[in-house]
């Protein structure tokens, strides 16, 4: 299995004399489809990696700077697990919380258990969350019980995508996706780009629309609005049948309840309220005032109508830069694409055919106003009918074990909530948390009411740990993490590390920046050399594939996984670890695969006990090792309209209660270092202007944000990838509208200053017609800063440029943000 | 007669090198020597603007000037129609780089496995030493379909791994092989193109719009 990013495609590795010399696609893996993307192409360099680490080290200079040379001494494995565990030894007795932990190996998950699970320590090092999917994830959860969303590209004929990259640079799956996006383009799928950048998915499109950084939220809403107010044209039987928009609404936000506490509707024929699952319910309005036992109500959906008023095709051309006639253009294309009324037959069952959908993923997630976003371009989805429909909008789970799942854990979470509506799964993340008037976690994610745990507030907690009253942070475990590149102001956050007792770390490589300040580094094995059992976010199939060593390890090295269990038998805590991993893989679910209390079990049986509690005796781990993958693809009735009569969150109340909960909470107690945002828990979306710094918009007149193209960070010191994508100055450099540029006497290759507010850092210009004149994007891939062994390796980075300043509903923070540009002379 | 050639529908192309680094791994080319590249290329101003992608290797040429311009017969046609360089006889001249219209021959003494370091991993080490070693370096160098995996009865690295699909490889003159059942499957039907026909090296690289 490939673990160039963290979704995992099936390959196979040729091995000659010991050394693997090169890796193909599995060709009979469904979920890549016999492809694999440059990444994995070039993941053998990270392999045989220069700076792989092959024994553990420890640092001798106990000054941590960046300047500071780390003085390594090797040492053996038995000493590093000592020195490590009686320090955390004496934490655990004292105070498990005062443990930091930044634990990031997705294709390892179970490990993520340890920190809070095994060891007591709910702290999060790192914005791993907040930077991915703080709104997407909960919104995902909420409407189809699951953990990410695709478009059905079976069946799909028109695609407006925002800024989603999906099949082109990344997003789920990206070898599989691509093929899957390219066949449907082939049979004529229609594919609208709405991005600041011409990337790879706007080359490739039939209509790029140059936007506006920071305001397709607007677009998305005056494209609602012209469906609902102007054409009068979207999906109405769907919302009526298959969600809760049909549901009243009184002054107070909440739903009316009749006499029998159920939610009411309004009948027109009978023109008089009835129960939601009334039985003999001809019709149910959508819009009107209502009153119910003298309140005044109306439905979810009508004020969802008034709010859209304000966003006209005109007043969004100016926010958006997009013209009012392109913006009635493309909403009339999408409802007609829809083809509404229309149904298809798969497999014996009728489902309402929906080829048409609105997919988006990176440009709405480090936003401030994430949730927000997230929310508009879920419901321009719902009122097309094509949730989980064909040719429509999917679910995709992530696949993992949790505790409390049953059956096959890659199909949306179904469950029955309140009042006929779906359970919402806010996520498959972290809801509800309780509220605690000390804050238990060092990201104080119990203040968020969803979405994900918000790291970049960890450093500022370290710091001043005092007025939350906590006991001061003593030690930080990373493993497969990079906090100090991840967090907004790098400085701040290198200022909280530098007043930790210890920092452990377990790598391959001494090459994040984190590592470089370590005190112990354990060397990891690679996934050449480790095992797993995994799948995530894996789009139209269900199964697991096996990542089984395939050639020796350094002697020195140990698994991940075992390096955790061994300090948990030093600590004292393998019982809770071995309970955690039970719990986390469900291995519960197969008596005879429980881990008992006391027993060290290797990383390889761990897995074995995994594959035969989650398959039985028929396929367990002798049969992955034979066969590779149990990928297959869903069958309809798995992958569309799994809802079983429940109805959908058009209205989500719920977001408003947690809102009204953490503004209660809030203002009684003191929970945090500045006054939060927390308009964002509506029960409705609504575009909010997200930028940014709107100060000193004048001396800070460009707006930048980052993109990776095809590679992450990860592979920025790949030998291939250097040569491959440092010869690309789309991949390499710093992206400038020419004339913007040339106003400011920059030309191509020049080297720039981009200043934010807080910090400005360097880059090499790349003056561009394919990007949007107010925008500046900086590329994350090739061009390695520092060279040489363990030593860190960087592009432009725009952490240094970033504040924490995050909205409460989605915990994500801003990384949009107002710059000013000039040539270095 | 075989006639070994890859059809390219770019329409399909994304750009994403996938085929790049998957011949940097088959082949183990030193630094900045890629027999399969793709080019990227704006046209037009804001917001009209447009991108293309272009994969370039090499066309497998009928009348390989290549071939012709090579003064110590070090380049050669195969049967199946693989234009190949007998590393042996490559005489460093290089005439072959300069006759070539695709700027798809490379020369190159092997130099540092990276521009890193000058102690070569185990990756390195192999390519340097087995791939890089049985050619023979300093010698010609080229892209030749992976003739050692056509001759395991495998596709070339590059097609295997495209994840869009958009190389598909084959025996050109045979009416049932893959290039020629996916010309006739394809909507909207398009007539093969090859590079640089004012060049008449009559190619076995054929692209699609």
């Amino acid at each position: 299995m490939c673990r160039m990013c963290l979704h995992g495609c099936g390959i196979l590795v040729h091995v000659v004399n010991g050394v693997a010399v090169k890796i193909d696609p599995d060709p009979d893996n469904v979920d890549n489809l016999g492809a694999l993307c440059p990444r994995g192409n070039a993941a053998l360099t990270k392999h045989y990696d220069r700076n792989r680490i092959l024994k553990p080290l420890l640092r001798m200079n106990s000054e941590k700077h960046w300047d500071a040379d780390p003085k390594w001494k090797e040492i053996p494995m038995e000493q590093a697990l000592a020195i490590v565990a009686e320090r955390l030894r004496a934490i655990y007795r004292k105070d498990p919380r005062s443990l930091l932990c930044s634990f990031g190996d997705f294709q390892r998950y179970w490990t993520l258990a340890w920190p809070a699970g095994a060891f007591g320590a709910p702290n999060y090092y790192s914005t791993l969350g907040s930077t991915c999917g703080g709104g997407y994830h909960p919104v995902n959860g909420a409407v189809h019980g699951a953990f990410a969303a695709i478009p059905d590209y079976n069946y799909c004929n028109y695609l407006l995508q925002l800024g989603s990259g999906d099949g082109f640079e990344g997003h789920l799956h990206l070898s599989g996706t691509a093929r899957r996006v390219a066949d449907a383009r082939m049979r004529g799928m229609r594919l609208v780009v709405v991005e600041p950048r011409l990337g790879t998915a706007a080359a490739k499109a039939d209509e790029w629309l140059p936007i506006r950084i920071g305001t397709d939220c607007a677009f998305v809403m005056s494209l609602m609005n012209v469906m609902v107010n102007e054409l009068g044209h979207f999906d109405a039987e769907y919302l009526k049948k298959n969600t809760n928009a049909p549901y009243l609404v009184g002054p107070n936000g909440y739903f009316v309840t009749g006499g029998n506490g159920k939610a009411q509707v309004w009948d027109p024929i009978a023109k008089s309220p009835r129960a939601y699952d009334y039985p003999e319910l001809s019709d149910l309005s959508l819009t009107g005032d209502h009153e119910v036992s003298g309140v005044k109500s109306r439905p979810a959906f009508e004020i969802f109508k008034e709010n859209l008023r304000v966003y006209t095709p005109e007043r969004m051309s100016e926010v958006t830069t997009i013209s009012a006639e392109t913006i009635r253009r493309i909403a009339k294309e999408l409802v007609e694409a829809a083809e509404i009324g229309k149904t298809i037959e798969l497999d014996g069952q009728v489902y309402p055919f929906r080829p048409v959908a609105i997919q988006w993923y990176r440009g709405a997630q480090p936003d401030s106003h994430s949730f927000m976003e997230n929310f508009a371009y879920k419901m321009i989805n719902m009122l097309l009918g094509n949730i989980d429909m064909p040719g429509g909008h999917l679910g995709v789970p992530l696949g993992w074990s949790p505790i409390d799942w049953d059956g096959d854990c890659s199909l949306n979470k179904i469950e029955a909530g309140e009042n006929g509506i779906m359970k919402p799964w806010l996520g498959e993340l972290q809801f509800p948390i309780p509220y605690k008037r000390l804050s238990e976690t060092a990201q104080l994610n119990d203040r968020i009411r969803l979405g994900s745990e918000p790291g970049e507030l960890s450093p500022e907690v370290v710091l001043q740990h005092d007025r939350f009253g906590r006991a001061k942070p003593e030690a930080l475990f990373a493993f497969s993490s990079n906090p100090l590149m991840n967090m907004p102001r790098s400085a701040e956050s290198l200022k909280a590390l530098q007043t930790m007792d210890l920092i452990a770390t377990i790598d391959t490589r001494v090459a994040g920046e984190t590592t470089v300040f370590s005190d112990v580094l354990f060397p990891d094995r690679t996934f050449l050399e480790s095992w797993s059992l995994y799948t995530c976010e894996a789009p139209f199939v269900t199964g697991h594939t096996l990542r089984q060593p395939v050639v020796k390890p350094p002697t020195e090295t140990l698994d991940g996984t075992d390096i955790i269990t061994e300090l948990s038998e030093r600590i004292g805590i393998l019982d809770k670890w071995n309970d955690s991993l039970n719990e986390f893989l469900g291995l519960w679910k197969n008596q005879k695969c429980l881990l008992e209390k006391d027993k060290k079990y290797s990383s390889e049986e761990i897995i074995r006990r995994f594959a035969a509690a989650f398959y039985g005796e028929s396929r367990n781990i002798e049969w992955f090792k034979k066969n590779g993958t149990s990928m297959r693809l869903k069958t309809p009735r798995e992958l569309y309209f799994p809802y079983r009569g429940l109805r959908l969150p058009f209205y989500m109340d719920f977001v408003k209660k947690a809102g009204e909960d953490a503004r209660t909470n809030a203002e009684s107690g003191t929970c945090c270092l500045q006054p939060w945002e927390q308009g964002d828990y509506q029960p409705l979306p609504e575009f909010k202007i997200s930028n940014i710094e709107v100060n000193d918009l004048q001396e800070y007149d460009l707006t930048a944000r980052t993109t990776f193209g095809t590679y992450f960070k990860d592979l920025q010191d790949s030998s291939w990838v250097v040569e491959v994508a440092g010869n690309k100055p789309e991949l390499s450099s710093v992206w400038i509208n020419a004339e913007t540029a040339s106003k400011r006497g920059i030309k191509t290759g020049d080297r720039i200053r981009i200043s934010s507010k807080y910090d400005s850092v360097e880059g090499i210009a790349w003056l561009t017609e394919g990007l949007h004149p107010e925008a500046v994007m900086i590329s994350l891939a090739g061009r390695p800063r520092f060279k040489g062994k363990h030593e860190s390796t960087s592009t432009t980075s725009i952490s240094e440029l970033l504040a924490p300043e995050m909205r409460a509903a989605s915990g994500n923070y801003e990384t949009s943000l107002r710059v000013k540009v000039e040539a270095i002379r | 007669m075989t006639r070994l050639g890859i059809l390219i529908d770019l329409k399909r192309c994304i750009g994403c090198d996938a085929c790049t680094m998957a011949c940097k791994q088959e082949r183990g080319t030193p630094t900045s020597v890629m027999l399969s590249r793709v080019f990227s290329r704006e046209f037009g101003k804001f917001p009209n603007t447009k991108k293309f992608f272009l994969p370039i290797l090499c066309n497998q040429c009928e009348e390989p000037p290549c071939m012709s311009a090579c003064p110590s017969h070090a380049i050669a046609k195969r049967k199946d129609g693989i234009v190949v360089v007998i590393e042996d006889k490559c005489c460093g001249a290089q005439a072959c780089v300069s006759a070539c219209p695709y700027g798809a021959i490379f020369y190159s003494d092997g130099g540092k496995p990276s521009k890193y370091s000058d102690a070569p991993t185990e990756l390195e080490r192999y390519h340097r030493y087995e791939v890089n070693g049985m050619m023979k370096l300093p010698s010609a160098m080229k892209c030749d379909l992976c003739s050692a995996r056509i001759d395991k009865g495998m596709e070339p690295a590059c097609v295997v791994t495209c994840p869009t699909g958009c190389r598909i490889f084959g025996d050109l003159d045979n009416p049932s092989s893959k290039p020629n059942l996916y010309l006739h499957a394809r909507i909207p039907q398009e007539t093969p193109f090859p590079l640089r026909p004012d060049a008449s090296t009559k190619p076995n690289v054929f692209y699609l719009l």
